[in-house]
C-alpha cells in the first residue's frame, strides 16, 4: 500500500471510528432505522464552503484549489447540480489531506517568519522550537481549542496525549535536530487536527 | 517532505484514538452540546465559519451561548450573507449563456503583445472581415470626431480573403464605465461614443444603444453599450449580481423584519450600480424590463428598487424566470421548494400512451397526468403574462387570437405555435373543443381560473391556506437546514405546527422563527 492510500485508509478508519463507536456502554443505535431517528442536531460533515472559510478561520491561509475542487466537495452550480452533496466520500477525505499540508505548511512557516508571537497564528504560545518545552502543551491545548472547540483548563489533560505523542515521540537526542524537526511536527499537528472528524463535522 | 509525510501518517495513525479521547459525544446519542462545541455548531450553521478563538475565549468567563448572543448573531450582516446562500439553494438560480444576456460585447484581444478591446462580431462591419484593429494610436477623425479608417486595403490575416482588403483603425485609451480608474485600449471604431449612427445601406438613423451593424455605431459615451468579458470586463461581475438578486429581496423583507410572505408579493427589490447599467444598457431583450431604469454611478451598492406593480417578488426576478424557462417549471420549482410539495407520479405509475384516456390534450384531465396537472394548469395561469424562457412582461397579451385558431394544422405562425391552442395541438378529432385559439395558459381553465392571469405569480398566495403552506414549508425548511436532516413523522405531527402557529402570530418574522429553533433544545443535542 503507497503511503497516500495509507493516509485515506487510516482518516476512513478514524472517520468511522468516531461516529459509531459505543462511548457509554450502551448499544449502538441502528442508523438505518427510521424509527430510531433521534429529534436532534444530526452530525454532517462541513460544506464545500464551511470547509474553505474553516481552513481561512483556523490557520489563516486560503486553499489555492478552493475553485477547482468546490464541485467536487459537493458545492452545487444549481445548473448541472442543484443538491449540495455533504457525504464523506474518499475524494473529499483525499481534497482534505491535500487542502491540510498545502495550508497548514504555509501558517507555520508564515508563523516563524514573525518576530512577535502576538501575531501568530498556529505557534501562538511557543517562543522556541524546543518539543519539550512546558509550552508545547500551552500551545495544543490552544490549537485544539481553536480547531476544534474544545477548551481545557489543564496542560495534563489526557486528551492532549496524542497531539502531544506527535510532538515528542522518538526526538533526536541533538537539540539541534529536535528543534529543526519541530517545525515538521507543528505542521503534522495541524494536519491531524484538520483532517479530525471534530474539524470535518459539526 | 518525505520526513513530515511520516510524521503526519503517524499522527493519522492516533486520529482515532484523540477522536475517543477528545469528543465522547460525538459519538454518543443525544448528547446535549457544552458551549464551545454549540458556539461553534451556531457559528458554523448561521455564518457558514467556525468561531475565532477570540470568540471562544469570551466563554472563559462563564458565559453560555445565551439569547442575546444568539440574537447578535442574527442581527449580523454575517448570517444575512448565509442567509442569501440559503436561499439560493432553493432557488437555483443559474443563468443562460452570455450571449443570451447580454445584447452586446468586447472582448480583448492580443494584438502584437498588446491587449486591445473591440466587438467581435461587428469586426466584420467595421472592418470587412473578422480582424480587430491595428496595433497603433488612433488619430484620424473626420470634422465630427467619426474615425476614419488609419489604413485600407490591408491584407493581413483574415483581410487576406477579401477581394480589396479591410479598413483598419486604431486604438484609442479610454476608462470604461465599469472601472474609471484603469486605462483600457479599445478599437477606435468599437470606441465610438455617438448615440445615434446613419445605416449606410439605407441613409436611416440607427439608434446605437440597440444591437446593430451600423458601423457607425459603437459602444457610445464611456463604452455603456458594451459589456465586457475577461478578466478585466464585468461579465461575470454582472452575472452574480442577477443571481444575488432574488436573494437580496429575501434579505431585505427578513431584515427589514416585514412578512416573509412578502418575498413573493413585493413589487419591490434590490439593485446595485451593476445591475442598473445591465437592465438599462445591456439586457439581451432590448425592449425588456426595466430598460428605462434611471441611471446611477456603476458602483452603487444594492439599494431598493420600485418595479411596476405587476411584479411578485422573488418569482419575477430575471434570476428565476430565466432559470426556470418554461412556466410549468417555475410553478414546479415554486410548490417543491416553497411549499414543501414536490409533483410525483402517482404510485401505480403512468397508463399507456395508447390508452385512450391518454388522448386527451388538457393535462389537468390526462389519465396519468392529471395527478400534478390539476395542480400545475391552474398555477401557471398567474405566470401567464410572463414569457416563456424571457423575462418580458406581456401587458397586452391576447387572450384569444382568431389567426392561431383558423390557422391550418403545420401552418400556423410561431407566435402561435408558442403561446395558443393551435390545431397543431389536436390529438383526436373535435378534442380541442372551444379552447382553439386561446392563450395556452388560460385554455382549459374555468372563467375564475382565467382571470389570474391578471393577478400574477403573487396571487397564488392569495388562494385558501397558500399562506399556512408557505409558512410551514418555510419553518420545516430552516428547521430541516439546522437540524442537518428530515423533520420525523412525529415532529411534523407536533412540534412543527407548533412552530408554525408562533410564526405566523408573529407576523411570519423569519428571525424570530430562526431564533426559536436555535434555542430549541434538541439543536443543542446531536446524535
Amino acid at each position: 500500500m503507497t503511503p497516500k492510500w495509507t493516509i485515506v485508509g487510516v482518516l476512513i478508519g478514524g472517520l468511522l471510528v468516531g461516529c459509531t463507536g459505543d462511548l457509554n456502554g450502551s448499544e449502538p443505535r441502528n442508523p438505518n432505522d427510521p424509527n430510531a431517528t433521534p429529534e436532534t442536531k444530526r452530525i454532517v460533515r462541513l460544506s464545500a464552503d464551511q470547509f474553505f472559510r474553516s481552513l481561512e478561520v483556523t490557520t489563516g491561509q486560503t486553499w489555492s484549489r478552493e475553485d477547482q475542487y468546490a464541485p467536487t466537495l459537493g458545492k452545487p452550480d444549481f445548473d448541472q447540480a442543484t443538491q449540495e452533496s455533504q457525504d464523506i466520500s474518499v475524494s473529499f477525505v483525499k481534497l482534505a489531506g491535500d487542502a491540510a499540508r498545502e495550508v497548514c505548511g504555509e501558517a507555520v512557516d508564515a508563523d516563524l517568519e514573525m518576530v512577535s508571537t502576538d501575531d501568530r497564528i498556529i505557534l501562538k504560545h511557543v517562543d522556541g522550537l524546543d518539543p519539550e518545552d512546558d509550552s508545547v502543551l500551552t500551545n495544543l491545548r490552544y490549537l485544539v481549542l481553536r480547531f476544534h472547540g474544545i477548551h481545557m483548563t489543564d496542560d495534563l489533560d489526557s486528551r492532549l496525549d496524542p497531539w502531544a505523542a506527535i510532538m515528542r515521540t522518538d526526538l533526536p537526542a541533538d537539540q539541534g535536530e529536535r528543534e529543526s524537526q519541530a517545525r515538521d511536527r507543528w505542521k503534522a499537528v495541524c494536519v491531524g487536527l484538520i483532517t479530525h472528524p471534530d474539524f470535518l463535522t459539526y | 517532505m518525505r520526513r513530515l509525510l511520516i510524521i503526519a501518517i503517524a499522527a493519522l495513525t492516533v486520529l482515532p484514538l484523540a477522536s475517543l479521547a477528545q469528543s465522547p459525544e460525538q459519538c454518543a446519542p443525544t448528547e446535549r452540546l457544552g458551549k464551545y462545541r454549540f458556539l461553534r455548531q451556531v457559528t458554523l450553521d448561521l455564518y457558514g465559519r467556525p468561531p475565532t478563538i477570540e470568540e471562544y475565549e469570551q466563554l472563559h468567563s462563564g458565559a453560555d451561548v445565551d439569547e442575546a448572543k444568539v440574537d447578535e448573531m442574527l442581527a449580523s450582516p454575517e448570517f444575512f450573507d448565509r442567509l442569501a446562500a440559503y436561499h439560493r439553494g432553493f432557488l437555483w438560480t443559474a443563468l443562460p449563456s452570455n450571449n443570451d444576456l447580454f445584447r452586446t460585447f468586447i472582448e480583448p484581444d492580443n494584438v502584437d503583445g498588446v491587449e486591445v478591446w473591440s466587438d467581435f462580431d461587428k469586426q466584420i462591419d467595421f472592418r470587412g472581415a473578422y480582424e480587430p484593429c491595428l496595433n497603433m494610436q488612433h488619430t484620424n477623425f473626420d470634422g465630427s470626431g467619426r474615425p476614419l479608417p488609419m489604413q485600407t486595403g490591408y491584407m493581413g490575416g483574415e483581410c487576406a480573403q477579401t477581394a480589396t482588403g479591410c479598413d483598419m483603425d486604431g486604438w484609442v485609451q479610454m476608462s470604461p464605465y465599469w472601472n474609471p480608474g484603469i486605462t483600457i485600449r479599445v478599437c477606435a471604431f468599437d470606441a465610438q461614443e455617438f448615440t445615434t449612427g446613419v445605416n449606410m445601406n439605407d441613409g436611416a438613423l440607427t439608434d446605437c444603444s440597440r444591437r446593430n451593424d451600423d458601423p457607425g455605431c459603437g459602444c457610445g459615451p464611456g463604452l455603456r453599450y458594451c459589456a465586457a468579458e475577461g478578466p478585466n470586463g464585468n461579465v461575470d461581475e454582472i452575472r452574480t449580481a442577477l443571481t444575488e438578486e432574488p436573494a437580496r429581496i429575501f434579505e431585505g423583507i427578513i431584515k427589514a423584519g416585514r412578512p416573509y410572505t412578502d418575498a413573493f408579493s413585493t413589487s419591490e427589490t434590490y439593485f446595485n450600480g451593476a445591475l442598473r447599467h445591465y437592465y438599462r444598457y445591456l439586457q439581451q431583450n432590448q425592449d425588456g424590463e426595466l430598460n428605462d431604469i434611471a441611471d446611477a454611478p456603476y458602483t452603487t451598492d444594492w439599494e431598493l428598487i420600485q418595479r411596476p406593480d405587476y411584479h411578485s417578488g422573488i418569482l419575477t426576478t430575471m434570476g428565476y424566470l430565466l432559470r426556470h424557462t418554461s412556466q410549468r417549471a417555475r410553478v414546479n420549482r415554486l410548490y417543491t421548494a416553497f411549499l414543501c410539495d414536490p409533483f410525483v407520479a402517482p404510485a401505480g405509475g403512468l397508463p399507456s400512451a395508447t390508452d385512450p384516456c391518454s388522448q386527451d390534450p388538457d393535462l389537468s384531465e390526462r389519465c396519468g397526468c392529471t395527478s400534478c396537472h390539476t395542480t400545475i394548469e391552474p398555477a401557471t395561469t398567474y405566470f401567464g403574462r410572463w414569457e416563456e424562457g424571457e423575462f418580458n412582461y406581456r401587458a397586452e397579451l391576447d387572450i384569444y387570437r382568431e389567426n392561431c385558431a383558423t390557422c391550418e394544422a403545420g401552418n400556423c405562425p410561431d407566435s402561435c405555435r408558442r403561446d395558443y391552442v393551435t390545431m397543431d395541438l389536436e390529438t383526436t378529432p373535435g378534442s380541442l373543443g372551444d379552447e382553439v385559439g386561446k392563450l395556452l395558459t388560460v385554455a382549459w381553465r374555468t372563467p375564475e381560473e382565467a382571470a389570474a392571469i391578471d393577478e400574477g405569480p403573487s396571487g397564488l398566495f392569495d388562494e385558501p391556506g397558500m399562506q399556512d403552506r408557505l409558512a410551514s414549508c418555510a419553518v420545516q425548511n430552516f428547521s430541516e437546514f439546522l437540524f442537518s436532516r428530515e423533520l420525523t413523522t412525529n415532529e411534523k405531527g407536533g412540534w412543527l405546527p407548533d412552530q408554525v402557529n408562533t410564526f405566523q402570530s408573529n407576523g411570519y418574522d423569519f428571525i424570530q422563527m430562526a431564533k426559536a429553533i436555535v434555542m430549541d433544545p434538541r439543536y443543542r443535542r446531536i446524535d
